[in-house]
């Protein structure tokens, strides 16, 4: 039997969209069970070989479902939206959270009965063991003390996988996974074993193979279920379509792709499975529209598949993109809600030294999109200056469907970005979205090329003002230079800035160290690491320093709010001396409280232009904000450096994801004139509403930053009322703000298209807009989900209208 | 207002602006105009004495020096190149401070910038052909074409406005008109026919009109200003009828627009 593709009519993944969705979210106990029995029988095994045994035990016997009319296998856990237990990494808050997660205000999720009874085993055996005991036990004190003060939160390192990354999808398809295993295997027995470093990574080869073994299992069980599933099917075109299924997963992901569907199939089982061995999330998919179109092209020629059949097969993978579901404690869930998972997709961009690399593929993606309307995956569109207007209008056409993608990443910006961090040229232009903003080369780069810890810098400053004591608990961690109501002028704020700045990036950057090393030793993920160069080579995981390339960031919070703060103080403080800088101290310690404080506050607001209204003044200090943390990331390197991969250093992001609220929430009033607990604006973007002079002004003023040395990623979100993309001369108008915007090397752009009274409405009647999505900050959700301060913090951001 | 024209009043500059003249532009809004046109949606214009109402709606109440008008259009240079755009004058009537606008229309060409600017065409000749040699483009209303009515529209008859808009075009700039449809006061069929009549045999060259159906947004900026509002609730055009004027004008040019 040849193979063939799965040629679906059209609606056909329209229909699975809605069958999918029918699907409340829950939690699926069955992964925590299995692998905790595993774990028992392996206590003598190395950790990465106790990984690959779990790993196998799980995909051999979760139970595994074929959907009516889905045209690809695989699941995550038993119901679509299900979310998989991780216990290897914590499981304490699920036990203390487990009767208050169905009634959580956002992001909830239904248990299955006797939740907690069926637990006990896993709860039990996995006390004192899990990634985050060990790794609260190794972190010092001090950074306790600097998480509780709000300064960072580094807490989901500790109880999650790395993920932030893009395996080497393009050699899965190419060579299959057997090709893998060959390769692990000769490398294995290249290996000296008296050599303890050499012994090592027999380990970790050793569990490459065993993982093989088991992908190769799982991948037979769908082509048995789908055979029996074909054999009881009386309607002959889903009979077809079952025993094509089965043959392709007998086929993938061990052996190369042959057709577009064998192709997607085996992307598939790679996206799943590395989302079934760890809850790392931002599993991103890299240039989807480069590596497929051989296979598309092929097809197409061949009269095997029509381009409409095409848009069918990415949509039902879009679709399945939706059925991944991840569950985290309630802390963390504030800082990232929405259930997102962040799968992002990179579509256009450059290839072979400038040409432009759009095809037919990148429209069929950019129309699944626009058809389906899901939250999943992240859409990027990487454009360049000599992108077409063919291209652009369809990623406007997109955008305006009001789901925020896709997001545009200026080419000009990027690679030179990442040639600057030491990345050879055709990787640079091959470089591939992850998460919500960041960059990294497609199968050559380490985890979390953002993703660490998130940095409160507005919270750095209140403790720079306050001769570093935190107002609300009295702590003191970095020492002081000073308040500001013995400040003289402004180089003593931008001394006491850089004092708190310094010892809180080594405080976040320290900590994460430490959590590194905890990962790597107890938790390494082979399936992962197999597919990343040059792990199998050097025999090492990623987190041994087995990628080409490991850079990370930290995400950074409120260099707007700063700001608006430095240039108020400036201005009234010492320029004008119209308030005293001990006026203004007095005037935030109160909260903006009386009359007075309601004066100085009333005095801020009006001192002068905001950031995001491209006035220089305001706009250089955040210039050099940026310059100078640059200056400070400098000088450190991550927990991979010395071990194999380029760079290992440390980039800025300023990719906010919902943290700008809790972070928010951790300090008092500040000097740009915000009251004590409000949000904090989100990514780069001007603070939520202060931008009055238009778009062209706020792009502007976002120009001005040094962007390519934000290499982590640098969010912009700006909102458009539906009206502008209403006619031809709107999004013409859009095009030429993205054109313009890439001419002055910006990063990134996302664009919020929905008009301030739908959501209004969305908030009061819930139940109408279950199907909006909005763009949060770097990725989409759906409206209704949010929390009430996010969705509020949507709404209040700067409508942009066309005048 | 300053004879040598290095500055001028402009109440208001607005940026990302697509409806008055082609691309994305930066729009000056001079103050003053000489007209009083019934449905004048920016009252706040016509004036160059002091204005009861909100401070918002003036940004400048001294005269603005053409540098840093000129300083802040440039600011937005990299959109009008992507977009095909530039600045344009508007207002008030930017012909009623002939050198100023001259002189920053100069400047603007100085630059590269494409310049355009809307008009009632309601000025001597001398401040025409002081500003005509500055400008890529102009967009011009014809609000009637019966010299009475017009002059019970706005205050003024229409001899001036139809002289300028033939020395505009014989001068070969190119020109937009606009046709401001007010219900019941200039929308009959014969209205409507004269002024394309008078379009097709008097402005050959002018290619493009534009319906600009009636609205009646600024009715606060007058209760605001301590104003009455001149059309009490005459109610908007609707866009079946601004259809109908255009499907008339329709036999007299190339292209018939609604709305900028």
């Amino acid at each position: 039997m040849t193979e063939s593709n799965i040629r679906c009519e059209p609606g056909s993944a329209r229909a699975y969209k809605r069958h999918v969705k029918s699907f409340r979210p829950t939690v699926c106990l069955e992964r925590a069970l299995l692998a905790t029995e595993s774990y028992r029988r392996t206590e003598s095994l190395e950790p990465v070989l106790r990984r690959a045994h779990a790993l196998r035990h799980v995909l051999e016997n979760m139970t595994i479902h074929i959907h009516p009319g889905e045209a690809l296998a695989g699941n995550q856990a038993s119901r679509p939206f299900s979310a998989p237990l991780f216990p290897e990494y914590a499981i304490q808050w699920f036990e203390n959270e487990l009767d208050s997660i169905p009634n959580r205000p956002i992001d909830r999720f239904d248990l299955p009965e006797d939740a907690r009874r069926s637990m006990e085993p896993v709860f039990d055996y996995w006390r004192g063991k899990t990634l985050y005991e060990k790794a609260k036990a190794a972190i010092p004190e001090v950074y306790h003390q600097a998480e509780s003060i709000k300064a960072i939160f580094g807490e989901h390192l500790t109880n999650e996988g790395d993920g932030h990354l893009i395996v080497d999808y393009e050699m899965v398809l190419r060579s299959g996974l057997s090709s893998v295993r060959a390769r692990a295997e000769i490398a294995r027995l290249a290996l000296d074993l008296r050599d303890p470093a050499q012994n090592h990574k027999r380990y970790f080869l050793e569990a490459v193979e065993i993982v093989c073994g088991a992908v190769e299992s799982f991948a037979l069980r769908f082509a048995v279920e789908a055979n029996r599933l074909a054999e009881m099917e009386s309607d002959p075109d889903r009979k077809a379509r079952l025993e094509i299924m089965s043959r392709n997963c007998r086929r993938v992901p061990m052996e190369p792709a042959r057709n577009f569907t064998e192709a997607l199939q085996s992307l598939w089982f790679v996206q799943l499975i590395l989302q079934i061995e760890s809850n790392g999330h931002s599993i991103s998919l890299g240039r989807f529209d480069q590596y497929l179109y051989p296979y598309f092209e092929r097809d197409i020629a061949a009269g095997a598949l029509t381009e409409g059949e095409a848009l069918e097969l990415v949509e039902h993978f879009w679709v399945k993109l939706n059925t991944i579901n991840k569950i985290r404690p309630w802390t963390d869930t504030q800082f990232l809600t929405g259930y997102p998972m962040f799968q992002n997709v990179t579509i256009g961009g450059q290839v072979r030294n400038g040409r432009d690399a759009v095809n037919t593929l990148t429209h069929v993606c950019l129309k699944a999109s626009e058809e389906l309307m899901l939250a999943q995956p992240s859409l990027s569109a990487r454009y360049h200056l000599q992108s077409s207007d063919e291209y652009l209008t369809a990623c406007m056409r997109c955008v305006k469907t009001g789901i925020g993608m896709p997001a545009m990443f200026n080419d000009e910006a990027i690679i030179p970005s990442l040639l600057n961090h030491g990345v050879d040229y055709a990787d640079a232009e091959n470089y591939g979205l992850v998460g919500c903003v960041e960059v990294a080369v497609p199968g050559k780069w380490g985890y979390r090329c953002n993703g660490m810890s998130y940095f409160n810098m507005l919270k750095v400053y209140e403790l720079a003002m306050n001769d570093g004591v935190d107002p609300a608990t009295g702590l003191r961690l970095a020492p002081g230079a000073g308040t500001l109501a013995g400040f003289g002028s402004m180089s003593d704020v931008w001394q006491a800035w850089r004092t708190q700045l310094d010892w809180y990036t080594r405080c976040y950057i320290e900590h994460d160290a430490i959590v590194d090393s905890a990962l790597e030793t107890l938790l390494p993920d082979p399936f992962c690491s197999m597919l990343v160069k040059d792990c199998i080579a050097r025999g090492l995981t990623i987190k041994e320093g087995g990628a080409v390339y490991d850079v990370v960031s930290a995400q950074s919070i409120g260099i707007a709010n700063i700001s608006n703060a430095m240039a108020a103080v400036k201005k009234l403080c010492f320029d004008d001396k119209t308030v005293s800088p001990a006026e203004m101290k007095l005037a935030v310690d109160g909260n903006f409280s009386g009359p007075d404080g309601e004066r100085i506050r009333r005095m801020i607001l009006e001192s002068g232009p905001k950031y995001g209204n491209d006035d220089d003044a305001v706009d250089e200090i955040a210039v050099k904000l940026f310059t100078d943390y640059a200056r400070v990331l400098k000088q450190y390197k991550n927990a991979r450096w010395g071990r194999g991969p380029i760079d290992c250093g440390w980039q800025i992001s300023t990719s906010t994801v919902t943290s700008n609220v809790p972070f928010g929430k951790g300090i008092g009033a500040t000097t740009d004139g915000r009251k004590a607990g409000e949000s904090l604006a989100e990514g780069c973007s001007p603070v939520q509403g202060t931008d009055r002079s238009g778009p062209t002004a706020s792009m502007n003023t976002i120009a001005k930053l040094p962007n390519i040395l934000i290499s982590g990623g640098q969010l912009y979100n700006m909102k458009f009322a539906p009206a502008v993309f209403a006619d031809g001369r709107g999004i013409a108008a859009m095009i030429a703000l993205v054109r313009a915007y890439g001419m002055k090397k910006g990063w990134h752009v996302q664009f919020n298209v929905v008009n301030g009274d739908t959501l209004r409405d969305a908030q009061k009647r819930p139940e109408k807009y279950r199907d909006l999505v909005v763009r949060v900050a770097g990725y989409s959700a759906y409206f209704v989900d949010l929390d009430v301060v996010i969705q509020d913090d949507i709404i209040r951001r700067s409508e942009h209208a066309l005048n | 207002m300053g004879g040598d024209g290095e500055a001028g009043f402009v109440y208001k500059v607005e940026r990302f602006c697509v409806h008055d003249g082609p691309g994305i532009r930066t729009l000056f809004y001079f103050r003053g105009c000489p007209l009083g046109c019934l449905w004048c949606c920016n009252p706040e214009s016509r004036t160059l004495g002091p204005i009861r109402g909100e401070d918002e709606f003036l940004m400048w109440k001294q005269p603005v020096g053409v540098q840093r008008l000129v300083e802040l259009a440039c600011r937005d240079v990299a959109y009008y190149r992507s977009s095909g755009g530039g600045v344009t004058l508007t207002g008030g009537e930017a012909l009623a401070q002939p050198e100023f606008a001259a002189n920053l229309l100069r400047k603007m060409r100085e630059r590269g910038i494409h310049t355009a600017m809307e008009t009632s065409g309601h000025a001597g000749d001398e401040a025409v052909e002081t500003v005509l040699p500055h400008l890529d483009m102009v967009l011009l209303d014809i609000k009637h074409m019966d010299d009475g009515r017009h002059k019970a529209l706005t205050g003024f008859g229409n001899a001036r406005i139809l002289s300028n808009a033939r020395k505009i075009h014989d001068a070969g700039v190119p020109m937009t008109i606009r046709v401001p449809l007010i219900p019941g006061h200039n929308d009959r069929e014969e209205d409507l026919r004269a002024l394309g009549e008078f379009v097709w045999s008097a402005l050959p060259a002018v290619k493009t009109l534009c319906v600009l159906g009636y609205h009646n947004y600024a009715v606060n900026k007058y209760l605001a200003m301590g104003l009455d509002y001149p059309l009490g609730d005459l109610p908007p055009a609707s866009e079946e009828r601004i259809t109908r004027a255009a499907e008339t004008l329709k036999r007299y040019v190339e292209e018939v627009r609604m709305g900028g």
